[in-house]
C-alpha cells in the first residue's frame, strides 16, 4: 500500500516537472527563434533609419579627386550595386543637392544606382574605381542614389504617438469612471452589471475592438486609416484594464484617511481628488502600464484602423503603422521573415521593459502599505 | 428653530435611537455637552459610545445602513435635519480617532489641509496658522526645524498631536477623540491627556475611553454606557465615587468590563 502511493506521488512529480520543463521549452524556443532569426538585423542603421527606401537624383560638384569615398557591392532588390561604406572628410558626397534644390547628404550605406549616365549594376569596385578617376574635376555630375529602408525609426515613433494619444483619451474617461464605480455607484444590480461590462470588455478579441473601429471610426466618422482612429479604437481596449486597477487602488487607501478628511470639513469631491487619488497613483500607473504593454502587442485592432503606412505620421489624420503591425504585415505580405522577427524583437524587448516597470511599482506600492 | 435659551449647552441629544441597519445600536438615549467641559464617554466594548460620539459629526453617515431617529443640536440647531450644512458641522466639531491618521504627506500640508479646504492661500496666513496650531498641539518644538518632512516620519504620539493640531487648525468649537491614546505608549498617553487639559480652556472636548483612570484623571463628567443604552452620567468625581446605578459600580470596580 505504502510503495504504491509512493509510487504515484513519484510519477505524479516527474509529470509536473516535465510540463513545467516543457512550457519553459517552447518559450525558450519562441524567443530562441525570434532572436536567431531577427538578432543578425539589428544595427544602428535599423533603429534609427527610414523603413520606406527612397531613391533620389542629386548634383555634386567634384573637387579634383572624384568622389572621395569608399565603396562595396551588395545586393539590393535582387541585383548587384554600388554602396558607399565611408566618406570621406571633403568628399563632394557630403553636398550633395537633390533635384528639388534641397541639400541632401549622402551617408554610409547609400546606393550609388547611376553615376552621370553609366548604371553601377554588376560593377566591380575596380571598375567603379577606373570610372571615379574619369570623372571631370570641378564640374557637376549627376548621380541616382537609393537609400535602403527597412529601419524601425518611424514604426517605433508612432508607437510612441499611439501610446500617447490612446492613454489621452482612456486616463481621464478611466479614471473618472473608477472614481463614480468605487464612491458613487450605489451596490446593486446596476453596479454588477457595470462590473460585468467591464470585465466582459476586457476578455473581448482585440479583432472585434478593431471591427468597430474601422466602422465607427475610419467610415462614420471618416477619419480614414489614420492614427486617430487607431488611438481612439485602442483607447477603448485600454479602459477596462485602467478601470480595474484604478478602482481597485482607489478602494485600497484606507478608510481612516477619507475618515480624516471629511471629518476636517472637506466635501467628498474635496476629499477624492486631495487624498483618494494622489494615495492611488501607483495603481493607476500599474494600469497605464499594463495599457502600454497592451498596445505595444496590438497588431489587430491597428491593422484595421491605423493602417500600414511606414512613415512617421506627422499629423493625426496620417496613417502609422506601429512596430507590430508592421512586423504583421511584413511577414504576411513580404514573407520577410527575419525582417519581421528583428521588429518583433524590438517589440519584445519594450514590453519586457515596460512590464518590469510595472511589477517595480506594484512591488514599492505593496512595501509603502506594510509601513 | 427655537435658539435654547442656556448659553451653556453646547450640544444636546434628545431620544436618540440609532440603528445599523436593523439592529439598534443606541437606544432613546439623552445627554447634553457644556461648553468648556471634558466628557468621557466609558463602557464596555460594543456599548454604543463611539456609535454616540460618531453620530455628534455624522461621520457615521459613511456607514451604509445607519439610521437616526430622534434629535442631535448644536448650539440649539438640529444637525439632523434636512438641508443642514453637514461640511460647516465638521468643520465646528472636530474628529480626532483613534488610530493616528495623518495624511501621507508633508507635516506642514497636513495642518494646512482643513485651511486650505476653506480657501486659505495665503502664505503667510498658512504659515501662521501651522505654527499656531502646532504650538497648542504641543508638537511645534519638535517639528519645527522639519515641517516638510512626511508626517508619517514621526512616532505615533507624535502623529497623535499632529492629528490633534490638524484639527484646530479649523478652528473647531467641539472636539471629539474617540480613545485617542489606545493605541500609544504611556509616555505619549501623558502628554496626550495633558494637553487635553490645556485645551479644555478652550473648546468643548468629548473623549471616548476605554481606560477608566484616563477618564477619571481628565474629565470633568463621565457618561457610562451599556448595551447601547446611557446609564448613569454625572460628574466624574461623584461617578467614580458614589455611582446611583449598581451596573455602573460593578463596571468602575471591574466585576465585568
Amino acid at each position: 500500500m505504502k510503495s504504491k502511493r509512493k509510487k504515484q506521488d513519484v510519477v505524479f512529480r516527474s509529470l509536473m516537472i516535465f510540463c513545467a520543463g516543457l512550457v519553459i521549452v517552447f518559450l525558450g524556443l519562441v524567443l530562441g527563434y525570434i532572436i536567431v532569426q531577427g538578432a543578425g538585423l539589428i544595427d544602428k542603421h535599423f533603429l534609427t533609419g527610414d523603413f520606406d527606401a527612397e531613391t533620389k537624383y542629386v548634383n555634386i560638384v567634384t573637387g579634383g579627386d572624384g568622389l572621395l569615398a569608399d565603396v562595396d557591392v551588395i545586393t539590393y532588390d535582387k541585383s548587384d550595386y554600388i554602396a558607399i561604406t565611408k566618406i570621406n572628410k571633403n568628399s563632394p558626397l557630403r553636398d550633395a543637392i537633390s533635384t528639388d534644390g534641397q541639400l541632401y547628404p549622402l551617408r554610409v550605406g547609400d546606393i550609388l544606382r547611376k553615376i552621370d549616365s553609366t548604371n553601377t549594376v554588376d560593377m566591380t569596385v575596380d571598375e567603379y574605381q577606373t570610372l571615379n578617376a574619369s570623372l571631370p574635376d570641378n564640374s557637376t555630375v549627376r548621380l541616382k542614389i537609393t537609400r535602403p529602408g527597412e529601419g524601425i525609426f518611424p514604426l517605433a515613433m508612432n508607437t510612441l504617438y499611439i501610446i500617447g494619444l490612446s492613454l489621452l483619451f482612456a486616463l481621464p474617461m478611466a479614471i473618472f469612471s473608477a472614481i463614480y464605480l468605487a464612491e458613487y455607484a450605489k451596490p446593486g444590480t446596476g453596479l454588477e452589471i457595470i462590473r460585468f461590462a467591464t470585465s466582459s470588455l476586457a476578455g473581448i478579441p482585440s479583432i472585434i475592438f478593431g471591427l468597430f473601429g474601422m466602422l465607427a471610426f475610419v467610415k462614420v466618422f471618416n477619419l480614414g486609416y489614420s492614427l486617430l482612429a487607431g488611438a481612439l479604437t485602442l483607447s477603448i481596449v485600454l479602459l477596462p484594464t485602467i478601470i480595474g486597477q484604478t478602482e481597485e487602488a482607489i478602494k485600497r487607501v484606507p478608510l481612516t484617511l477619507k475618515e480624516g478628511s471629511l471629518a476636517l470639513g472637506a466635501t467628498k469631491l474635496q476629499t477624492i481628488f486631495k487624498i483618494m487619488l494622489p494615495n492611488s497613483i501607483s495603481g493607476i500607473l500599474v494600469g497605464v502600464l499594463l495599457g502600454v504593454g497592451r498596445i505595444v502587442a496590438e497588431s489587430a485592432a491597428l491593422l484595421l484602423t491605423a493602417g500600414t503606412a511606414a512613415a512617421l505620421a506627422t499629423n493625426v489624420y496620417k496613417s502609422a503603422s506601429t512596430l507590430t503591425v508592421k512586423a504583421y504585415a511584413v511577414a504576411k505580405e513580404t514573407g520577410n521573415v527575419k525582417l519581421a522577427s528583428a521588429i518583433g524583437l524590438v517589440a519584445i524587448v519594450l514590453i519586457i521593459i515596460v512590464n518590469a516597470f510595472a511589477k517595480i511599482v506594484e512591488r514599492f506600492d505593496k512595501m509603502k502599505g506594510k509601513i | 428653530m427655537v435658539k435654547e435659551m442656556d448659553t451653556n449647552k453646547k450640544m444636546s441629544v434628545s431620544g436618540l435611537n440609532f440603528y445599523y441597519d436593523d439592529f439598534l445600536a443606541l437606544k432613546n438615549l439623552d445627554l447634553e455637552i457644556l461648553k468648556n467641559e471634558v466628557l468621557a464617554f466609558i463602557g464596555p466594548s460594543g456599548c454604543g459610545k463611539s456609535t454616540m460620539l460618531r453620530s455628534l459629526n455624522r461621520i457615521n453617515d459613511l456607514i451604509k445602513g445607519a439610521r437616526v431617529e430622534g434629535l442631535i443640536t448644536l448650539d440649539g440647531e438640529d444637525i439632523y435635519a434636512p438641508g443642514y450644512d453637514v461640511i460647516e458641522l465638521r468643520r465646528k466639531v472636530g474628529m480626532v480617532f483613534q488610530k493616528p491618521n495623518p495624511f501621507p504627506m508633508s507635516i506642514y500640508d497636513n495642518i494646512a489641509y482643513g485651511p486650505r479646504l476653506n480657501g486659505i492661500r495665503n502664505k503667510s496666513t498658512l504659515d501662521g496658522i501651522v505654527e499656531k496650531s502646532l504650538k497648542q498641539a504641543a508638537l511645534w518644538d519638535e517639528v519645527k526645524e522639519k515641517l516638510p518632512d512626511n508626517g508619517l516620519s514621526l512616532s505615533g504620539g507624535q502623529q497623535q498631536r499632529l492629528c490633534i493640531a490638524r484639527v484646530l487648525a479649523v478652528e473647531p468649537e467641539v472636539i471629539l477623540m474617540d480613545e485617542p491614546t489606545s493605541a500609544l505608549d504611556p509616555i505619549a498617553t501623558l502628554k496626550i491627556e495633558d494637553l487635553i487639559f490645556e485645551l479644555k480652556k478652550q473648546y468643548t472636548i468629548v473623549i471616548v475611553t476605554h481606560n477608566m483612570q484616563q477618564a477619571a484623571r481628565i474629565s470633568d463628567k463621565t457618561a457610562f454606557f451599556l448595551l447601547g443604552e446611557l446609564i448613569e452620567l454625572d460628574r466624574t468625581t461623584k461617578l467614580f465615587e458614589r455611582p446611583r446605578d449598581k451596573r455602573t459600580e460593578d463596571y468602575i470596580t471591574g466585576r465585568f468590563g
